[in-house]
């Protein structure tokens, strides 16, 4: 009896270490890929398309928009630094949750000819290295360990102790302790870094001097198949096995090489022989879609106005070719329709907030935001090249141009009420001007612009000036934010401290 | 397989609980086994240099025991010991004694060790102290006994043979008092290896990096920082081993015994790594004369086994001045003895008092904190460059965050100062004969286990373990 006795305490007080131990494990550990995965994990029965990449999808491609637009349920599975290797097991991971209808694969780096990423080329170093590896975390953490995500770490990480992190990864968080903060304490929707919409990760920062610098055009193809195609090749067979169709893209980039040109002629090449779509958008004789002025945050990646128009075009695409489903008025997909109205209203507050001139003009066209936007004569806005861009884009007319010949001043109404059944519509005027009277969101709106002087009142209310001409006479630039009925949310005005991006025309 | 790794932690739980399970006889065989398959697991080459030194030693010694003649005896006994010193020389020395003209190809980790415990084994057969193992199985055991292969202590065997005889091994049961106190002090190793040794590290090494970034004040912390650090990785180690054995029932000899509380240098080598110490002073000091020789001939002796301390550490001169630093210490200190007596006596300084105590320790441990910095360095030319930092104290280094910039930030360096604290603390008590770990020990279980709880966790937490914090190898593994 007392041998037993001793048994079972020994038993008990290893017990209480294990759970004392997971139960840190569970709040050092790095929280990146559980934020990441943390809609997958509730939504994967309901999706009905993968998106797999690097970071050029991750960044590329917004479900969130890709629903509010279309209806179609996706996650985004891009990752940073993601070769077509790691697609490939984060792709196995995934179907052991959800089997989709389609699946969007990237085709970046499908050059790249190595097989573990703790390896790479075997010239990289060992910071790079160790980037490589960190990043990989974020893919993989999430997954609960079992036969795939062994296979996957067996299949991706050579150095036999590195596995052991992926397998247990309490043996490289443990040390996270001193480091811990609110968010490691907290589920993950309420963390305040899990910025992810269903698994994308928008950039907001604006490239603003790009150097386009792209490779010939040319016919020829990788010289041998590489590892990355390889494993693009498996893709397409277990899709294939599974009844998955597939989508192949290449993401815009400013800047590209030889290598570039030929992975995507071996990639078009293998589409072609396999009848699948292609969306190649990397050749910049023929991509139209993305202005590389105002869409990307660096080089080769996308920022939110890229990532607008991308995956609004990648919708269409995926709507017409694959038929997918439009979820928009199934009671069951209210989650869904929950993030839409989530990231609508971040996104909305954001823009109230944001004090950058060309990321609110991107903003009110991202999120079709009716918008009052008026330039001062001689204002520095006016003469600044990019933000004439962004407003040729907003409105796709000329008149900012003509504002600019006539030295301001500049007004646009941007109605996206969708009043009377219709889009959204614009009222422009550049330089001097006092129109007749016209029907907005606001109301009936007055507007009379002069070289030293604006203003617009609303139902005749000619003592209430919509734009600021005292404390603000001397903005740059004055954007006021509507509200659905037209009442003004926000007021932001750019004086002369802002800094635009073209001052030559000074 | 690293002791500090999960997989190691699994093997010795196996371990623990198939030994105590199986019957007395395969115990010995089983340990044999469990040795093997951990020290082969690192490198099979490395297996095959420890059977030969197995098997040389173990027919050496039945072969001295048969001599005829004591000079016929003595032959043997210094062809066999030249043999193992050879292998010696060639696997960790052959660079350094040829001047990097011939690299041996491989060195065996724990080498040091089981070969000087085999020559100790055949000296103790040619002295008659010990009748030679016939049994192989247990003779391999011995030299192979997982928990001190690899940092010993470097055992005796009039110790350790006898613990593995079937009547000691039938009387072995599965006491879990023995065994947790066994676990705990394994803890305890774990805790000054695994949380102090190998965070102090990280520190020491970003300063003696680049040296010439720092002024003399920081620097003299970290030398402090480093003694402790040294301490708390050799000590670590030698409580995880003693544990270790302690859970399966066999004592190993304590290693380390408060060593910075040393009154004097001589004391000092009383406490630290006495296996090694107390090793040359019984193979080498002894039998070559030792003091009773006259006192030129002792002191030659001192520097001799000093020397050979220091060049058995490392391949490098920077050990053997190490050493030679240590020998200079005894030499010099038995010299001034006279001296030193009658300045007490004019001072009228009561050796009993805790205040001239206080002062002896801290000379003490300045002449051991100046050694290491030999012990340490690269070369000759790091430390005359360490040395010359003293020179430009940059005090303000101490108060200005500095030390919060060397690779730890402000919580692993408030965690690194608190675990030293209480290594002064545990010493402190043990130096009075209070047993911590005892006293924890007798207490109600309410109590009792959640310190070994949250100690688990403060190890498993803070410990420097794993692929994220390149854990540090075991300095010991070196030698």
């Amino acid at each position: 009896m007392k041998k037993l006795y001793k048994a079972l305490k020994i038993v008990v007080f290893w017990i209480l270490a294990v759970l004392l131990v997971c139960g840190a494990a569970h709040f050092v550990e790095r929280k990146d890929s559980l934020n990441k995965y943390h809609d997958f994990m509730e939504l994967s029965d309901q999706i009905d398309v993968l998106f797999l990449g690097s970071s050029h999808t991750l960044n590329g491609i917004n479900p969130v928009q890709l629903y509010s637009e279309y209806g179609i349920t996706s996650y985004n599975m891009g990752k940073s630094g993601g070769m077509l290797t790691e697609s490939y097991w984060t792709l196995m991971n995934a179907l052991d949750y959800c089997t989709p209808d389609c699946v969007v694969v990237d085709l970046w780096a499908l050059d790249r000819d190595y097989q573990y990423v703790d390896v790479m080329n075997g010239t990289e170093a060992e910071d790079a290295i160790r980037n490589s590896v960190s990043l990989l975390h974020t893919n993989m953490d999430v997954w609960p360990l079992g036969r795939t995500k062994i296979a996957a770490v067996n299949d991706l990480i050579q150095d036999r102790e590195i596995r052991k992190e992926f397998l247990w990864d309490f043996t490289l968080y443990h040390g996270r302790w001193s480091s811990l903060s609110q968010d490691d304490f907290q589920e993950a929707e309420e963390r305040e870094s899990n910025g992810y919409l269903l698994g994308a990760e928008p950039r907001r920062e604006l490239f603003r001097y790009p150097n386009i610098s792209q490779a010939d055009d040319t016919a020829q193809t990788l010289p041998g198949e590489t590892v990355s195609l390889t494993y693009l090749k498996k893709i397409l067979s277990v899709c294939d096995e599974r009844g998955i169709r597939v989508v192949l893209t290449f993401l815009p980039m400013t800047s590209s090489w030889d290598t570039d040109r030929q992975a995507v002629n071996t990639g078009a090449e293998l589409a072609e022989e396999r009848g699948i779509p292609f969306l190649n958008f990397l050749p910049h004789e023929t991509q139209t879609l993305v202005d590389y002025y105002t869409d990307m945050s660096d080089e080769t990646h996308l920022n939110v106005n890229g990532m607008r128009k991308v995956t609004s075009y990648i919708g269409g695409v995926l709507r017409d070719t694959c038929m997918l489903p439009d979820h928009r008025q199934d009671a069951d997909y209210g989650a869904w329709q929950e993030r839409v109205e989530s990231w609508q209203s971040d996104e909305i507050e954001r823009l109230c907030d944001d004090a950058d001139l060309y990321a609110q003009l991107g903003a009110i066209q991202n999120i079709n935001a009716s918008a009052v936007i008026f330039f001062k004569g001689d204002s520095k806005a006016l003469h600044d090249s990019l933000t004439r861009r962004f407003i040729r884009q907003m409105t796709g007319s000329d008149v900012i141009e003509e504002a600019l010949a006539a030295n301001g001043p500049y007004l646009l109404v941007r109605d996206a009420s969708g009043r009377n059944g219709g889009g959204t519509v614009n009222y422009e005027f550049g330089g001097e001007a006092q129109p007749e009277d016209f029907d907005t969101l606001l109301g009936r709106t007055t507007y009379i612009g002069l070289h030293d002087f604006g203003a617009v009142y609303v139902n005749g209310d000619y003592e209430n000036n919509l734009l600021d001409m005292e404390e603000h006479y001397n903005a740059e630039a004055q954007i006021l934010i509507l509200g659905q009925q037209g009442e003004v949310i926000s007021s932001i005005y750019y004086d002369a401290g802002w800094k635009a991006e073209d001052e030559s025309g000074f | 397989m690293e002791i500090v790794s999960i997989e190691f932690l699994i093997f010795f739980a196996i371990v623990v609980v198939v030994f105590h399970i199986l019957p007395a006889r395969a115990r010995c065989g089983f340990l044999l086994l469990a040795g093997y398959l951990f020290y082969g697991s690192r490198d099979l080459r490395y297996l095959a240099v420890l059977a030969v030194a197995t098997l040389v030693s173990w027919a050496g010694a039945l072969l001295i025991d048969r001599g005829k003649t004591r000079s016929g005896r003595r032959s043997v006994c210094i062809a066999l010991w030249a043999f193992h010193l050879v292998l010696l020389g060639y696997f960790k020395y052959a660079g350094f004694l040829t001047g990097g003209r011939i690299e041996s190809l491989l060195l065996p980790v724990g080498i040091s060790f089981y070969l000087f415990m085999a020559c100790g084994y055949l000296m103790d057969v040619y002295y008659g102290r010990i009748s030679p193992e016939k049994n192989i199985v247990r003779y391999a055991l011995f030299v192979s006994f997982f928990p001190t292969i690899l940092s010993g202590p470097i055992e005796r065997a009039g110790n350790m043979l006898p613990q593995f005889s079937l009547t000691f091994l039938e009387r072995v049961r599965f006491d879990t008092d023995r065994i947790r106190d066994g676990f705990v002090r394994m803890l305890w190793g774990f805790f000054m290896k695994l949380v102090l040794a190998d965070r102090i590290a990280i520190l020491t090494d970003t300063v003696y990096a680049s040296p010439e970034q720092y002024g003399g004040a920081l620097m003299a912390i970290v030398t402090v920082l480093y003694s402790f650090r040294i301490y708390c990785d050799f000590a670590g180690y030698s409580h995880i081993a003693v544990g270790m054995a302690q859970c399966l029932g066999i004592r190993v000899m304590e290693n380390f015994k408060n060593p910075y509380l040393a009154e004097s240098i001589p004391d000092f080598w009383r406490r630290w790594h006495i296996s090694l110490s107390s090793w040359f002073r019984d193979y080498v000091y002894i039998p070559l004369g030792g003091n009773r020789k006259g006192i030129v001939r002792k002191y030659v002796n001192i520097m001799v086994v000093f020397l050979l301390s220091g060049l058995w550490h490392g391949a490098g001169w920077t050990f053997i001045v190490w050493g030679g630093l240590h020998g200079l210490y005894q030499v010099v200190g038995a010299l001034l003895s006279g001296v030193r007596k009658k300045a007490a006596a004019f001072f009228g300084a009561d050796q009993s008092r805790v205040s001239v105590r206080i002062v002896k320790i801290l000379f003490t441990f300045g002449l051991v904190n100046l050694a290491w910095i030999f012990f340490q360095a690269p070369d000759l030319a790091s430390v005359a460059q360490i040395c010359s930092r003293f020179v430009h104290p940059k005090v303000w280094e101490l108060f200005d965050g500095t030390i919060c910039t060397l690779g730890l930030d402000r919580a692993n360096v408030a965690v690194m100062f608190g675990g030293l604290a209480l290594v002064g603390i545990v010493d402190l008590l043990d130096e009075r004969g209070i047993r911590l770990s005892e006293k924890i020990a007798s207490m109600r279980l309410w109590i009792r286990w959640p310190v070994y709880l949250a100690a688990i966790l403060f190890i498993v937490l803070c410990g420097m373990w794993g692929t994220g914090y390149d854990s540090t190898s075991f300095i010991y593994y070196r030698f």
